[in-house]
């Protein structure tokens, strides 16, 4: 009794990662937040981690016994991000978002004196999501780096390389001469050498990604996202840009190895486990950071008719944000942990230190394949026996296509014919049915006791065999082209997300539970909720008004959090941390379901909102009412009319007003405020229709003007006497969609770029209104009541359609 | 008639200052009075502030200014209101306004007195979580890289760009693709906006610009005599010498080839109110053969290949 019991102790701890792999995290000093993006040692030891603050910290004694120890400094600021950092002959070098500089402390006072710039040899159009990453360096003394293409509309992750060499991996020789060297990359956070001294980079699943992916870079591959393409002379070198949602006529290299989405949703860099054995018996393989599962994998390559390609396995999770990883060279593994504006498990920043405790772990050491199956290396004898029933092969392809990653695809089973152990229990060979190239295979092998039971292998080529040409990732026709959701909608909270509202107490922040109080929220940096976290909130109201419309909204409370939107200031949709009564109108109706699930969390509000309509006496002839209103789809209230405001809403009752979320009863946070307006005008009698965009040279001084327009690049504007109304796709002005310039920008991007939008003006003598899909989006006083022109103009390589381009004399009365 | 009043504290915008004492421009404030000294704050802003911002710090005070005085009642102050903000633009004034630096005339207690008595007649401040994000100038120069936002209404935003904070309250802001001075600013330094979110965002800026460079979108200010094409000014680096913080780059013709090299840094000029601060430019020829010009202007000589220039 007494024996079964210290076996049954000795198997539990056996099943936890941490004791093989201990974890412990550095301190940084009281309230600073390392956001790791590149890290390095010089040859004293002393560690430099470069970070998303354009920081780099010094610390000294980072191996010291207890992590107080080590002793924490700013060595440099004021840098522009610094996501690779490379030590050379004890000079730094870090690639920042628009250059890779040398730090030079040249007085010795412990900070950085000189920046120099060794090259900014790659375009920056200013979008957010163009980070640079590095930096590998090659014996020759090369940098390499990698750049990701710009997020844009009308998805906000649709990639596209709008400067030279977005997409690119570029090798940067000593002399600072950038040689764009291997293109076709997506979001390529990490860039290091691997076995061989061969150059892999990872990328992060997306459109033309479809998981995350570990490549073997040589010079001219191409490897799967179109847009870098656009900078090679198949496409006029800039000339032509190759299509987001057609697959390009380009051959590509595979990746050597698709990390399952289950282990890994974002990567991070890689290194080479080169410690002597003293990070444990996987020398030679390579260790990846993971950011949104918060892990460590472990991959392991092998050349296959002189192709890389390889297995991957779950090494070391429940870590935290991990972006970088570093071995020190006494083979602890420094991670780097941020995860801001990205999203990934916590801690979200920090540096963590990852040491073998000298235990071997129970793991498959390496996959190797064969023509008919695998053989695999334990780490140590197992002990168990094994039959066929307890291992389990399937395999998978991935669709290549513009959506946003794929699902696995086509698997099937694979039938297990043999699994035989080797004398000394340390080899296990496995006879496979079926295997083929251009298939990813996922082996489970339980009953063995293995500390991770399941391997990942991707099959590019056989051992044996004519060369395949058919990659993993299979060319299929691509998805129906999707519904542009942006389509005839305003945005009233993107870009500058509170240029159209008025709240005290009101910000845009990140939001996340308060562990202290779960009536609270704690806010911080970030730009992903507007949330009344502010002193002395009170409610929040659009500047703008509206009538019939379709809405859309985010929104996310804290336990028994209450507060609810007002259409047209006056009828409330209740927004309360309580399934019963979460999408009702108050006083009006509860849901007839539940569809709201709980506090903490993101939640979807759609429906229609239909406003009460007059006669010419001004009095009432129909009702406001709702339609269809949905919490993250599902119905709860399909309709519901209000015989007036409701409580808390304004008195009387109009055709159009502001919405109004309620901000002083609780906390509360809101995103991604929509609305489509369902009353625009369609009259066009007595409108005179242009046969062309082309505008007259002079209007009378009181006119209606009409076009429906789509802007796909660049900037354009219709100018108006001294005023130009622009018309932007997030041109670098940042004056959007419905500035009229000077004296009136707009911030916000009411209207994504590549999306159809009725733009009417109208002239009423001094006064001009824009009116964005049938609402007034800005009055401007011309100054003028004289006859003017109106005239179309747009900057180079502005790509602008105009459709249904009409003016009507106007001559009613105000 | 233009008074030029002594012992006074007009906040027209004020600053939020950086580094040492800037010795004010315009006008001078008295030396301070060798009898006691009170560290009353309020009794400090009767005697020195009141008579133009007014006894409630309303603004209303009895002098007549060219720019009327600000409110603190009020609040909004535009270069920052914190302890620090208001206690450096007592210090230092506000160049080209009325309002003076206090250095001199106050001592260092009294100008925290009066500070927190400023504080007293505003609204209550909002500790902003943003707040971590400001740079401020404290002993050294700041060299700050990012993305600039547009310096001027109309103007493009420049993705790769560099500010200069230097300890004389100055801003000195730049496009480093290809190196032109945008535009100089006073106060205080940068909000780094990109620390939120995804990042990626502009800088910005909180100084308030006192210069825009040719409007804030220069052309290309080098040339070669007889050449057509202006030279292409890549950065080299950027270098901190003591109080001073530089910029490095060299000139290249578009054919490539390289004429010179220019460390270039600014500085506030106490001599002449009409402007504020010079450039000062030290031009290394790497090609002797070559005129150079600078916005059109022959640059001096070299002597032994370098020369130094200020405009």
């Amino acid at each position: 009794m007494i024996l079964s019991l210290v076996v049954a102790v000795c198997q539990e701890a056996a099943v936890s990662e941490s004791d093989y792999y201990r974890v412990d995290m550095l301190q940084p000093p009281a309230g600073e937040f390392i956001e790791v993006g590149g890290l390095d040692f010089d040859s004293s030891g002393t560690l430099y981690v470069s970070t998303r603050r354009g920081r780099v910290w010094r610390v000294e004694n980072p191996l010291a016994t207890h992590p107080a120890e080590a002793r924490w400094s700013i060595w440099a600021e004021g840098l522009h991000s610094g996501l690779g950092l490379r030590v050379v002959e004890d000079e730094v070098y870090l690639v920042q978002r628009g250059e890779l500089s040398r730090l030079r402390d040249v007085d010795g006072d412990g900070i950085v004196d000189d920046v120099d710039t060794i090259t900014q040899g790659w375009g920056m159009s200013g979008n957010y999501h163009e980070f640079a990453f590095g930096l590998p360096r090659d014996p020759q003394g090369n940098f390499y780096i990698s750049t990701n293409v710009g997020f844009w509309s009308p998805e906000w992750w649709h990639g596209l390389s709008k400067v030279p060499w977005r997409g690119w991996i570029i090798k940067l020789s000593p002399d600072g001469e950038a040689h764009p060297y291997a293109s076709g990359v997506r979001s390529p956070c990490g860039l290091g050498f691997g076995p061989d001294g061969d150059l892999f980079y990872t990328d992060n699943q997306g459109d033309w990604m479809p998981a995350c992916g570990v490549f073997h870079v040589e010079e001219g591959d191409f490897f799967s996202h179109p847009a870098s393409l656009r900078w090679t002379d198949a496409y006029g070198n800039g000339d032509r840009i190759p299509s987001s949602m057609e697959a390009p006529n380009a051959a590509r290299k595979p990746a050597a190895i698709w990390i399952p989405y289950e282990w890994s949703r974002s990567t991070g860099n890689l290194m080479m486990v080169d410690s002597a054995g003293k990070f444990g018996p996987f020398d030679g393989q390579m260790i990846a950071a993971e950011l949104t599962n918060g892990m460590l994998v472990r991959l392991q390559m092998e050349k296959v008719q002189g192709q890389w390609q390889g297995a991957c396995f779950p090494f070391r999770r429940e870590l935290g944000s991990a972006v970088r990883v570093r071995f020190a060279s006494d083979g602890t593994l420094f991670v780097g942990y941020t995860n801001r504006g990205w999203g990934g498990r916590a801690p979200g920043d920090g540096l963590a230190r990852v040491r073998w405790t000298g235990i071997v772990p129970q793991e498959m050491q390496t996959v190797h394949l064969l023509q008919d199956g695998f053989e695999i290396a334990l780490t140590k004898p197992v002990a168990p026996a094994l039959t066929i029933d307890e291992v389990k092969i399937r395999d998978y392809d991935y669709n290549w296509w513009w959506d946003y990653g794929s699902p696995e695809m086509r698997e099937r089973s694979l039938e297990v014919l043999s699994a035989t152990l080797s004398e000394d229990r340390q080899r296990l060979l496995l006879k496979v049915s079926g295997l083929h190239a251009g298939r990813c295979v996922r082996g489970t092998i339980s009953g063995l006791g293995l500390l991770h039971d399941t391997f990942d292998y991707t099959i590019n080529q056989m051992p044996k065999g004519p060369w395949n040409t058919d990659p993993v990732v299979k060319l299929v026709a691509p998805p129906p082209e999707r519904e542009n959701e942006s389509e005839g909608w305003l945005h009233l909270t993107w870009g500058d997300a509170l240029a159209l509202w008025e709240g005290q107490g009101w910000k845009l922040c990140e939001v996340r539970p308060d562990p202290e109080d779960p009536k609270n929220f704690l806010s911080g940096l970030g730009n992903s909720a507007l949330a009344n976290v502010g002193p002395n909130a009170g409610d929040l109201v659009s500047t703008l008004e509206f009538g019939d419309i379709e809405f859309r909204f985010n929104v996310q409370l804290p336990e028994g959090g209450d507060s609810g939107l007002y259409f047209q200031s006056r009828y409330e949709l209740q927004l309360v941390d309580d399934a019963d009564q979460c999408g009702g109108i108050w006083e009006v109706k509860n849901p007839r379901v539940r569809g709201w699930r709980g506090p903490h969390d993101w939640h979807t509000v759609t429906g229609r909102f239909l406003a009460p309509r007059f006669d010419a006496a001004g009095r009432r002839t129909r009702r406001a009412r709702f339609e269809e209103i949905a919490v993250d789809g599902v119905v709860v209230v399909p309709y519901a009319e209000c015989d007036g405001p409701t409580g808390g809403g304004e008195e009387g009752e109009v055709a159009r007003g502001p919405l109004r979320f309620q901000g002083w009863l609780s906390p509360v946070a809101i995103a991604d405020v929509r609305v489509l307006p369902l009353d625009a005008k369609t009259d066009t009698d007595g409108w005179q229709h242009f046969g062309s965009p082309l505008l007259l040279d002079e209007y009378p001084s009181q006119f209606d003007w009409h076009a429906r327009l789509r802007i796909g690049e660049g900037e354009a504007g219709l100018r108006v006497g001294d005023f130009s109304v622009r018309i932007n796709a997030m041109g670098p002005s940042r004056a959007r969609t419905g500035s009229v310039l000077p004296g009136h920008p707009l911030g916000v991007e009411l209207i994504p770029a590549d999306t159809w939008f009725d733009l009417d003006l109208q002239r009423r003598g001094p006064r001009l209104l824009v009116v964005l899909n049938g609402v007034t989006i800005q009055t401007v006083d011309l100054g003028s009541v004289e006859p003017l022109p109106v005239v179309l103009k747009w900057a180079p390589d502005t790509l602008l359609e105009v459709e249904d381009a009409r003016w009507l004399h106007w001559q009613g009365q105000e | 008639m233009r008074i030029f009043p002594t012992l006074l504290l007009l906040f027209i915008g004020c600053s939020g200052g950086k580094g040492p004492a800037l010795p004010p421009l315009d006008p001078v404030a008295q030396p301070k009075p060798e009898e006691t000294e009170t560290s009353d704050g309020a009794a400090i802003f009767r005697a020195s502030c009141a008579s133009c911002h007014g006894e409630k710090g309303d603004g209303k005070g009895i002098l007549v200014l060219d720019r009327p005085a600000r409110s603190f009642v009020d609040g909004g102050f535009s270069f920052g209101n914190t302890h620090e903000a208001i206690f450096r633009t007592v210090t230092r004034g506000i160049i080209r306004t009325p309002m003076p630096g206090f250095a001199e005339a106050l001592s260092d207690a009294q100008r925290h007195a009066v500070t927190d008595h400023v504080i007293s007649l505003s609204p209550t401040l909002v500790e902003a979580t943003a707040e971590e994000t400001i740079l401020v100038v404290r002993d050294r120069p700041l060299v700050v890289r990012g993305h600039l936002p547009s310096v001027a209404e109309g103007l493009p935003e420049r993705p790769r760009g560099l500010l200069v904070g230097g300890l004389d309250d100055l801003t000195w802001e730049y496009r480093v693709d290809d190196v032109r001075l945008l535009a100089v600013r006073q106060g205080a330094f940068v909000n780094r906006t990109d620390w939120g979110g995804r990042g990626g965002t502009p800088l910005e800026p909180l100084g308030k610009v006192i210069h825009l460079n040719q409007g804030g979108d220069p052309v290309a200010p080098w040339r070669v005599q007889g050449m057509e094409e202006a030279l292409i000014a890549r950065l080299s680096g950027t270098s901190i010498r003591g109080r001073t913080a530089s910029l490095r780059f060299r000139l290249l013709a578009h054919s490539g080839e390289a004429i010179a090299e220019v460390e270039t840094w600014g500085q506030v000029a106490l001599t002449d109110p009409g402007h504020p601060f010079r450039r000062h430019f030290r031009v290394t020829d790497l090609d002797p053969g070559a005129a150079l010009l600078f916005e059109n202007q022959r640059v001096p000589k070299p002597v032994a290949g370098t020369v130094e220039f200020s405009r």
